[in-house]
């Protein structure tokens, strides 16, 4: 499965305004915003994840849960390239 | 009738009756632990063994920890039998936290409390108890504050419990979360090196945490309103010993008889020269 650029950031942004449990509205987090920064919980985020996992149909291997790979939009859609292109090999 | 253990087992599994000689223990060590704990005049306090539910469910225990968390019902007038406004209590500074609820916190806050909890554990190994009790030490401050008071706390935990013979060992630990972000909150807790604990020999070949040091960053503070003495959010750390273990820990290095264990570390736990 591949995704463009443009596609994964809006469904990582629908993720975040669902699961990210933050008042800002996801279209208005930059890219390279501190998710941790803006308030996200670790609760929260083990929401976002499950919901990336799901949407993107990846597994984040134990080494990739630490707080940098769900610290921004960018790293978020940086891990889920990495994860569904190993996964296309 | 005599028992050939120091807890005696009740038709529930993880609840335990104690004897006296392991009372004494336990008085012994509450008593050292009081000592430490109200050094500098700091406060000590007695907890009940329950706790309001709107605070656990603040602090979002029941959907961490579910599977831990003793519910109480009872009977309303209407006769029907509906969950409470209680909870039991599965640590002991959770009852710290709203004590301070809204305050600005004039310099750097140190308190205990001594807890009876619960937690609703699935495993029956030694020392793994459901019903037990707790001497928690918090601290409220800054950051920093909590972060060099947890290491120098859990120095002097070791160096403690050193003198009472014991061997440990401290790691970082995790806790066990419920559910299918167990696996997430888990490392996350432990790259922030959030939980560490001390661990003892309790029953042969059976190493458990006797004490465990926790620092929740700025959650108690953010959820609870509280304001350090530089008006930011307070960050909040504890360290807890539990009882029980503490007890097993020392009956099992130095053997069930209290009267008969070594001078030095019956005065260090406050029992007096042997009979």
């Amino acid at each position: 499965m591949s995704f463009t650029e443009e596609s994964m950031e809006a469904q990582v942004r629908a993720i975040l305004q669902q699961h990210s449990g933050l008042r800002e509205t996801a279209a208005g987090i930059g890219v390279h915003e501190s998710l941790w920064q803006l308030g996200m919980t670790s609760l929260a985020s083990v929401e976002v994840m499950v919901a990336l996992e799901s949407t993107f149909d990846v597994e984040f291997p134990d080494s990739w849960l630490r707080h940098a790979t769900f610290g921004t939009i960018f790293n978020i859609m940086g891990c889920v390239t990495a994860l569904t292109e190993s996964a296309v090999r | 009738m005599t028992w050939d253990s120091a807890l005696v087992p009740t038709s529930a599994t993880g609840v335990y009756l104690s004897t006296g000689d392991f009372e004494t223990i336990v008085h012994g060590l509450n008593a050292a632990l009081g000592r430490m704990a109200s050094d500098g005049g700091r406060q000590s306090l007695r907890t009940p063994p329950v706790i309001a539910r709107e605070v656990i469910e603040k602090v979002g225990y029941h959907e961490s920890f579910p599977h831990l968390l003793g519910r109480v019902f009872a009977r309303a007038d209407t006769g029907t039998t509906t969950e409470s406004d209680l909870v039991l209590l599965p640590a002991g500074c959770y009852c710290v936290y709203p004590v301070y609820a809204g305050a600005r916190l004039t310099a750097a806050t140190e308190l205990s409390v001594e807890a009876t909890c619960f937690r609703q554990e699935a495993d029956a190994e030694v020392g793994r108890l459901r019903s037990f009790r707790m001497r928690e030490f918090v601290r409220l401050g800054t950051a920093e504050q909590c972060l060099t008071w947890r290491d120098n706390r859990l120095a002097a935990a070791r160096d403690w419990l050193a003198e009472l013979g014991l061997e440990t060992v401290s790691e970082v630990a995790s806790d066990p979360f419920f559910g299918s972000g167990n696996r997430m909150m888990r490392m996350l807790q432990m790259e922030r090196k959030l939980k560490i604990e001390v661990l003892a020999e309790v029953g042969p070949g059976q190493v458990q945490s006797i004490a465990s040091a926790n620092y929740h960053t700025d959650k108690f503070g953010r959820l609870f309103a509280i304001v350090d003495p530089d008006g930011d959010v307070a960050h909040t750390a504890c360290l807890a010993f539990g009882y029980e273990r503490l007890a097993l820990a020392m009956m099992h290095r130095h053997g069930a008889n209290a009267h008969r264990w070594p001078e030095e570390i019956r005065r260090a736990v406050g029992l007096g020269a042997a009979q």
